[in-house]
């Protein structure tokens, strides 16, 4: 029985058939499916169905170290072009005559070299590229990383932290200025922080550390807390999602790739600012001759986020609310977290190429000034949490048999979470109180959570000659909650608050990579997900509760496809289609073990992702480089999980809900030689609530609005300006601008006529930033938020005012041959 | 090279240029439709407070519950919290609301000459209530199962007395009495209704319980009770000083439980006559559901009286229950014999206490297709006669049917475009 709805233009999507054992089956005879595949064909086809006799192939080498991919191989003002492969391979062919050859790849000096065909002959000409020369370029070696994921067939961005080395960023603001995200925070530094990526939030949008999902790691360990350094790039994939990510989300997935380069290296950093904002960083890198490793990333955050908010004030005696707002410093907001990360291991033996046992070490410490609602005011609430995480990676390429790369990774994390509140006081936004004869400002309670969560991924490539490559990976994930103790008096808790609850996932991806001698590469890929997950049930058929658990499982098959096409000169054309799915959770299958009932038969929520995009780069006579990405999508989202309550009087949860979200990214960027840059990009999202009807069957007055609380206007632009041999022949100094802006948006449904908003926002930040001796010292002040400007992400959380800091960084990089 | 120089000098700043007007444009273009107070759009007496199916809460207007449509877009305010609770009083409406894990922000309305509302001012609710009621002039709530200061103690029971003034709410004093001495039994008490006796005192119900429900870590405040064939009712004067304390074997204690919820089964008829029920909620007690009666200035429960209200129902027990008029209440009546804490109630009955009268509502959804109510909303409203109870019916929007108190005979009236359930109702009036 085909489940297919014709109501979007995701038509292209590939069919499920589920028969009614509620096995699902791959529909691949799809029409609309091998139409739409026939139609690429074709289209590739005639891109270079204009043979001339003359074939010129070769490899594009870096001057350093190995081979360069993606490097944009054409002939001067010709049609003739080409990408070079992950092989760093080119082919193309053109019609007798003489012409410049033209290689050029991002990080690189573009190199040109006249060359003659002659009719019937075939050319082999192997290029080298000088890794182009920015001061700090110079120690930083220019991640092919980067490139790789920008031209590969993914709605994808790379971000290259290392050059958000001199500033203050956490991992979360970096990602703020990748078009389609937006970053939401609750409050100043360590505070709550929500990322949305192309309209999805939450459980849809997975991250990773590595390749690792980071899910399970606790509070103390997130990106909002984690600085810019720790990490060598970030990659966003917006919509469809590579095998090699095994996570079940709907709507994109963000890999932090941390520095995993075999190379010595120290970068040590203390910045101090505004609110007594104290971060300091430090990040060694060892590795000997004899290919020992080891690497050690330590860091600590600490502020007292005591900026000025504007808000309505409680006098404490009449506990009336004021009418006016006044201004108020924060005086319970505090925040420290400390981490140490330690990796051993070793690197290039023959049995590994890496191999890596490493320990995350982290706590927090966060006192809570305000309740979602600003005007609720708390002087004595905090919460810690801890987290240690144990972990093991393996990399072998060839191993046992050539062209079979195997990457391992495993890890195990144990957080602890403490939530206190136990003050008998009543505060005021004044930082004056009055005693209670009661404890808590709010429920009085010490409750203490147990997370315990094992992950497993395994990543296995094969590689067939230089066209066909074969990747399959698996991830395994166990996730254990218990609550050790509820203490003082948490008034909703029960039994099932006590009883374990266990989520186990497993998510198989096997794609199929047809990468073309010409430009164009295409990926088929599938992903099974299987969740088995444990809980609490509430049993009792009359009086008082009885508990038992349970198991309930669930499975879905996602599935997809991505191409790419070069074009010569810099035009990339991508195309990239998923069903994907997001797997019902503990807390939808069981409820809460008690008031709210668990729904057996959820089924998955699933999106049917659609990305295209046309990227423009090019690079004009050493000085002018300009790129261009324009990008629209599609989500068709089914089967939203929500929580209602069902007829039986209890909130439970239910598959309900079409949301249909339309976008566009537009990305631009200049680079005038390597002192000047701007760039700029903006994101508009269309997100709409597609189900005519309510869960309970009534019309829905919200058919076709537009989904709230969701930013969907919104950018950024920036600007920085490099002066070299400024006191000296090493030492430059940079000029740096960004603007923010988001559009106003409701917190509820406009067909319900809904009145609140989160207002527009628009702040603007400058630095300034002085290196020395090719970046190994280095000053660098920041004035965020320059205007004062009063912003918001979420309604009534004000963040912070104008702020200023000053940075100290020292780095040393050598690096290795071997 | 000279085209791409061109591309650079005249079209990148052209292009930049346009998509930054695009951008700054699409900016102008949603611009302030709500300025995020409330926006009259609508007036009238009767005030309804709403929840939508996305669970945002707003307060509407009507002029008449009798028949049409009203659409929820006429909303005049929406709230920032959710689950606030509403009573009234001529022209006050006051909505109070505690969430979970921190103090919320209640609100106080004022209905004016020209039929709008405005705004009496925001209070910071920092003591959770589970019950509340109009006292003394005041507005008075309490909470069972508080912590003492130094942790030594929970069984604390916080009062926090309102003061409603002309143009704010004010907190006058709270005050927490400690429970376990009450009745000498050993055991925590949890409040529950608040009958305003007139003369500086009120009568209410107490629940006497250990701390915990056994096999949990730390229960509702309500916990394991010890003599589930007793209810207790407390006379308390305006300084919370216990001046008598009613008891009897014939019924269980008197009151209700959702969650941590507490429900009011005490309530006053218009001659003065006290009527205290009991659901029987805890299934260990022996005594069906039935009520008592205390006559003004007794000091003892009416001997005389006794109305078993589980014969009238046939096994069913009492969840909420509302003073209409005289010795009339509405009763709101589970939808099993078993019950647990989750199981709604949406069957309907008047009784007469006086009379011991009972009668079925008719003309109403099966119980098995209204869905409001479940948790703490469906609140029903007596006005000039009639009867306005809130029903949600499984497909449909909510409506309000209009009950004949004589005949029990319901009708549909106004139907709610947009709501999910209409958690309560009221009617405002200039004097």
């Amino acid at each position: 029985m085909p489940t297919y709805r014709n109501q979007s233009n995701f038509a292209l999507v590939i069919n499920i058939y589920q028969n009614k054992e509620g096995i699902k089956v791959f529909g691949l005879t799809n029409k609309r499916l091998s139409g739409i595949i026939f139609l690429i064909l074709i289209y590739i086809s005639s891109a270079y169905s204009q043979r001339a006799e003359t074939v010129i192939s070769g490899k594009v080498f870096s001057t350093e170290k190995g081979i360069v991919e993606f490097a944009t191989v054409y002939l001067k003002n010709t049609g003739y072009g080409s990408v070079t492969n992950q092989e760093g391979i080119y082919h193309m062919s053109a019609k007798p005559g003489s012409y410049t050859l033209v290689v050029s790849a991002i990080g690189y000096e573009t190199a040109e070299q006249d060359i003659e065909l002659l009719s019937g002959e075939r050319i082999k000409l192997n290029v080298s590229l000088r890794p182009s020369v920015s001061e700090l370029e110079e120690v930083v070696v220019t991640g092919g990383g980067i490139s790789k994921i920008n031209n590969s067939a993914f709605n994808a961005v790379a971000i290259d932290t290392k050059k958000l080395g001199n500033t203050t960023l956490d991992l979360a603001h970096a990602l703020n200025r990748v078009s389609g995200v937006k970053i939401r925070e609750e409050g100043g530094l360590g505070s709550g922080t929500q990322i949305n990526l192309n309209g999805f939030t939450g459980r849809h949008v997975k991250i990773f550390i590595d390749g690792v999902p980071m899910e399970g790691s606790g509070s103390s360990f997130q990106l909002n807390n984690i600085p810019a350094n720790l990490a060598d790039r970030i990659e966003v994939y917006k919509g469809v999602v590579p095998v090699e990510f095994g996570g079940d989300a709907l709507g994109g997935a963000i890999n932090i790739v941390t520095n995993r380069s075999s190379n010595t290296f120290i970068d040590a950093s203390y910045s101090y600012g505004s609110f007594n904002t104290h971060k300091s960083n430090l990040n060694l890198g060892y590795t000997a001759k004899n290919g020992f490793t080891v690497q050690l990333n330590a860091y600590q955050n600490y502020s007292d986020n005591d900026y000025k908010v504007k808000t309505r004030y409680t006098d404490i005696a009449t506990s009336s609310v004021s009418q006016e707002e006044q201004w108020f410093r924060r005086f319970h907001d505090r925040y420290h977290n400390e981490a140490v990360i330690l990796q051993l291991g070793v690197v290039n033996k023959p049995w590994a190429d890496r191999f890596i046992i490493g320990a995350n070490y982290s706590r927090e410490y966060a006192q809570i000034q305000n309740a979602n609602l600003m005007t609720i005011v708390f002087g004595g609430k905090y919460r810690t949490a801890e987290g240690l995480t144990p972990s093991l990676n393996y990399e072998k390429k060839n191993f046992i048999i050539k062209n079979l790369d195997v990457n391992l990774s495993a890890k195990y994390s144990d957080v602890l979470t403490n939530n206190v509140d136990t003050v008998a006081r009543e505060y005021s936004w004044t930082g004056d109180y009055r005693e209670k004869d009661t404890q808590g400002e709010g429920v009085a309670t010490l409750a203490e959570y147990k997370g315990k969560t094992a992950y497993a991924v395994a990543n296995i490539r094969y590689r067939i000659g230089e066209n066909h490559f074969f990747a399959i990976n698996n991830m395994y994930s166990n996730y254990t909650r218990k609550t050790t103790n509820s203490a003082a008096n948490s008034v909703q808790s029960s039994a099932a608050t006590f009883m374990r609850r266990r989520n186990e996932k497993n998510i198989t991806g096997l794609s199929y990579k047809y990468v073309s001698e010409e430009r164009w590469n295409a990926m088929l890929f599938a992903k099974y997900y299987y969740s088995d997950v444990c809980g609490p049930v509430n049993v009792a058929t009359t009086g008082r509760d009885q508990y038992e658990e349970q198991t309930r499982t669930t499975d879905a098959l996602g599935y997809g496809f991505a191409g790419t096409y070069h074009f010569s000169s810099g035009l990339q054309y991508k195309l990239s289609l998923e069903k994907t799915f997001r797997l019902p959770t503990d807390m939808e299958l069981f409820g809460d073990g008690d008031y709210e009932n668990g729904e057996a038969n959820l089924r998955p929520e699933s999106s049917r992702n659609v990305n295209m995009n046309f990227s423009y780069h090019h690079t004009s006579d050493d000085k002018h480089s300009f790129s261009f990405d324009v990008g629209a999508y599609g989500r068709y989202v089914q089967d939203y999980i929500i929580r209602t309550i069902g007829t039986k009087g209890v909130a439970t949860s239910t598959n309900h809900g079409k949301v249909l979200g339309l976008g566009g990214d537009v990305t631009a960027r200049y680079y005038y030689k390597k002192s000047f840059t701007a760039g700029a990009n903006f994101s508009y999202l269309d997100m709409r609530d597609k189900e005519r009807h309510t869960a309970i069957g009534a019309e829905s007055v919200t058919y076709n609005n537009r989904v709230p609380n969701l930013p969907y206007v919104f950018g950024n632009a920036d600007a920085a300006y490099t002066f070299f041999k400024v006191l000296g022949n090493r030492n430059t100094l940079t000029l740096g601008y960004n603007f923010m802006f988001v559009n106003k948006f409701f917190r509820s449904w406009a067909g319900e006529g809904a009145k609140l908003y989160i207002p527009r926002q628009m702040s603007h930040d400058a630095n300034i930033t002085y290196s020395i001796r090719d970046g190994r010292f280095n000053i660098a002040a920041e004035a965020v938020n320059i205007g004062n400007a009063i912003l918001y992400d979420n309604y009534s959380l004000q963040k912070p005012g104008r702020s200023f800091s000053v940075k100290f960084r020292y780095f040393f990089f050598k690096q290795h041959n071997n | 090279m000279y085209r791409t120089d061109f591309l650079f000098k005249k079209c990148l700043p052209a292009a930049l240029l346009l998509s930054s007007a695009v951008f700054l444009n699409s900016c102008e273009s949603n611009d302030d439709d709500f300025n995020g107070s409330a926006v009259q759009t609508a007036t009238g007496p009767f005030f309804l407070a709403v929840k939508a199916s996305s669970g945002t809460e707003y307060i509407m207007q009507a002029e008449s519950l009798e028949d049409g449509d009203l659409n929820i877009s006429s909303n005049i305010m929406e709230l920032p919290q959710t689950e606030y609770t509403w009573i009234f009083r001529n022209d006050i409406a006051m909505g109070m609301v505690y969430q979970q894990q921190f103090a919320g922000i209640g609100y106080g309305f004022r209905y004016k000459e020209d039929s709008s509302l405005e705004k009496l001012g925001e209070f910071m609710i920092t003591t959770r209530f589970s019950n509340y009621g109009f006292f003394n002039g005041q507005l008075l709530t309490s909470v069972a199962g508080q912590v003492s200061a130094d942790g030594s103690r929970n069984d604390g029971a916080t009062f926090a007395f309102w003061n409603i003034n002309s143009n704010s709410v004010t907190l006058d004093r709270t005050q927490t009495i400690w429970t376990e001495d009450i009745t000498g039994n050993g055991q925590q008490i949890t409040f529950s209704g608040i009958v305003d006796l007139g003369n500086g005192e009120f009568l209410t119900g107490m629940v006497q319980s250990s701390f915990n429900q056994t096999g949990t870590g730390n229960g509702s405040s309500i916990g394991d009770v010890a003599y589930p064939d007793s209810v207790w009712v407390a006379r308390i004067d305006k300084d919370l000083e216990i001046k008598h304390i009613y008891r009897d074997d014939r019924i269980s204690y008197c009151a209700g439980q959702y969650r941590s919820q507490v429900f009011s089964q005490i309530g006053k008829a218009d001659n003065g006559s006290v009527y205290v029920f009991s659901g029987s909620f805890d299934n260990t007690t022996s005594n069906p559901c039935a009520a008592l009666r205390i006559l003004p200035d007794a000091t003892e429960f009416d001997q005389d009286y006794y109305f078993n209200i589980e014969n009238e129902t046939g096994g069913y027990k009492i969840r909420r229950l509302w003073h209409m008029t005289g010795s009339k209440f509405c009763l709101e009546i589970y939808n099993d014999i078993n019950i647990t804490t989750i199981t709604p109630g949406h069957q309907f009955a008047i009784v007469d206490m006086e009379e011991k009268s009972f009668r079925w509502i008719s003309g109403l959804p099966g119980k098995s297709l209204i869905l409001s109510g479940a948790e703490t909303g469906g609140v029903p409203m007596f006005h000039d006669g009639k009867l306005y109870l809130p029903i949600t019916q499984f497909g449909e929007d909510a409506a309000i049917y209009v009950v004949n108190p004589e005949t029990a005979e319901a009708t549909k009236g106004i139907s709610l475009r947009g709501v999910y359930e209409v958690r309560t109702l009221g009617h405002l009036s200039h004097n």
